[in-house]
């Protein structure tokens, strides 16, 4: 009787002991793996933040280019012309005082103007493309790919799959600067002999691909320094849009970007 | 230990039921607008304390005690209710029903196959077990789909806790109960007064805690 009543208490001490043990265990377990989760959060979060920062970084550098571009314009281009014109209506009013008739002077004063006009039109255009804004993407990009062609050097083509339908101006916008980028890359640096633009619209989905025959370079290591890719990133993001990169030495570059509307 | 010492624990887990009646009086406003059920549960904990206090010497020398098994038959699907209302996930609804149905399946049958005493008897520890498996499952749910920052700010993960610990204590004896009062009455009724009260004082801490977690679902106008 008594050896039956041990025997029941040792299985209920060890019992008991052994499942308070694994309470603690669990109670260990759940912690452990806790920390480690909130670490792994936090690495998480460093790295977004570190990526956000780069993003920040590319686009205040792609603002300082585009405002450098402006001011080079205008120093370098357009203002010489207006100090030329300027210089044309000085030697009109010294003519007009000597009683003669300046009409070539006024004549190369109109083609001035002209050329002026000219200038500031397609530094307008370079800053906002008007094709893009009065016929959509599709038509804006046949123009880039019609500049480049026009220039009988690179072959450039682009076509257009698939139903176009009409996106938010902001995107369109953002797949606009992402293929003047990519093409500027190809005929910058790329050396490329053809640049091919494929837009691809289908059902939820609006996709871009700019893919050329040039050098190629390393995604890596571009990726991690190049601002122009980086730049192109940010772009998409802020669209919401996905962007991939590929491309291997003397084999071409491939960029697509894709917008999904689910 | 005599029988006597083993009531001290006994008033303690009494009294320390008050706790919970405090925290509760604490979220008051919470617990009324966004979890009535809340209210439900600690009522009928309460209820089944006082119960017991009132009925208990009637029962001294049986393990049958009839308010805590039929506290426990309403316990199991009360906290499986509790948890699911903490969880959002399908499967989870699913694996909690479950649960309470395997419970009442095992029940009803021992009540068909060895009538209403016995089942009273097997009640205890096949919740015990079935709350253990529960417990053990909300805290893994719990770790794959947070549904805090911080697991130790959730509520389920404190009542899962609770009835962890409390379980982890209590099974084996549940288990043995029977037929340590076949063999000791005095003895049994000291390890079950003071292992039960010592347990239900950490359950009742860990509910506490839990109640304290709980937050606003909706914002007061």
């Amino acid at each position: 009787m008594l050896e039956t009543k041990d025997s029941l208490l040792l299985i209920l001490f060890f019992g008991t002991s052994s499942l308070i043990l694994f309470f603690g265990g669990m109670l260990l377990f759940v912690f452990k793996y806790q920390r480690k989760v909130l670490l792994h959060q936090q690495e998480l979060a460093r790295k977004e933040e570190e990526k956000q920062n780069e993003l920040l970084r590319a686009v205040i550098e792609s603002q300082e280019n585009t405002q450098n571009f402006i001011a080079k314009e205008l120093h370098d281009g357009i203002l010489q012309e207006m100090a030329t014109l300027r210089f044309g209506t000085a030697h009109i009013s010294s003519q007009l005082k000597k009683h003669e008739l300046p009409l070539d002077t006024i004549e190369q004063l109109k083609f001035d103007i002209d050329s002026s006009i000219k200038n500031i039109r397609q530094l307008s255009h370079s800053i906002l493309p008007s094709k893009l804004e009065e016929d959509g993407l599709a038509a804006a990009l046949q123009s880039i790919s019609a500049k480049i062609d026009s220039s009988a050097i690179i072959k450039s083509t682009t076509t257009v799959i698939g139903e176009v339908f009409e996106q938010d101006k902001a995107i369109e916008l953002a797949f606009f600067r992402v293929a003047q980028e990519s093409v500027q890359n190809a005929v910058k640096y790329a050396e490329a002999k053809n640049i091919n633009l494929i837009l691809e619209y289908s059902t939820h989905r609006c996709c871009l691909t700019i893919s050329d025959d040039g050098k190629g370079y390393n995604v890596l290591s571009i990726a991690s320094n190049g601002i122009g890719l980086k730049n192109m990133q940010s772009r998409a993001k802020v669209v919401d849009a996905k962007i991939e990169f590929s491309s291997e030495l003397n084999k071409g570059t491939k960029v697509v970007m894709e917008k999904m509307y689910i | 230990m005599e029988i006597d010492t083993s009531y001290i624990f006994v008033q303690t887990a009494i009294y320390s039921s008050l706790i919970l009646v405090l925290v509760s009086a604490v979220k008051f406003n919470v617990i009324r607008r966004d979890y009535t059920f809340f209210l439900f549960f600690v009522s009928l904990l309460l209820t089944a304390t006082i119960g017991d206090v009132i009925l208990r010497p009637k029962f001294i020398s049986k393990n049958n005690n009839l308010i805590y098994n039929v506290y426990t038959m309403i316990e199991l699907p009360v906290c499986v209710y509790i948890l699911d209302q903490f969880h959002f996930k399908k499967i989870s609804k699913t694996i909690y029903i479950a649960f309470g149905a395997i419970f009442y399946s095992i029940i009803f049958f021992e009540i068909y196959q060895s009538g209403i005493s016995k089942s009273f008897y097997i009640t205890n520890y096949i919740a015990s077990f079935l709350e253990i498996a529960i417990s053990i499952y909300t805290l893994f749910d719990l770790l794959e789909n947070p549904n805090e920052s911080l697991i130790y700010k959730s509520v389920p993960f404190w009542f899962s806790l609770g009835f962890l610990l409390y379980n982890a204590g209590t099974t084996f004896l549940f288990l043995l109960l029977d037929k340590l009062y076949s063999l000791d009455q005095t003895f049994a009724s000291v390890a079950f007064f003071t292992l039960n009260s010592i347990f239900s004082i950490l359950f009742y801490i860990f509910l506490a805690i839990s109640i304290l977690c709980l937050k606003p679902k909706t914002l007061s106008s």
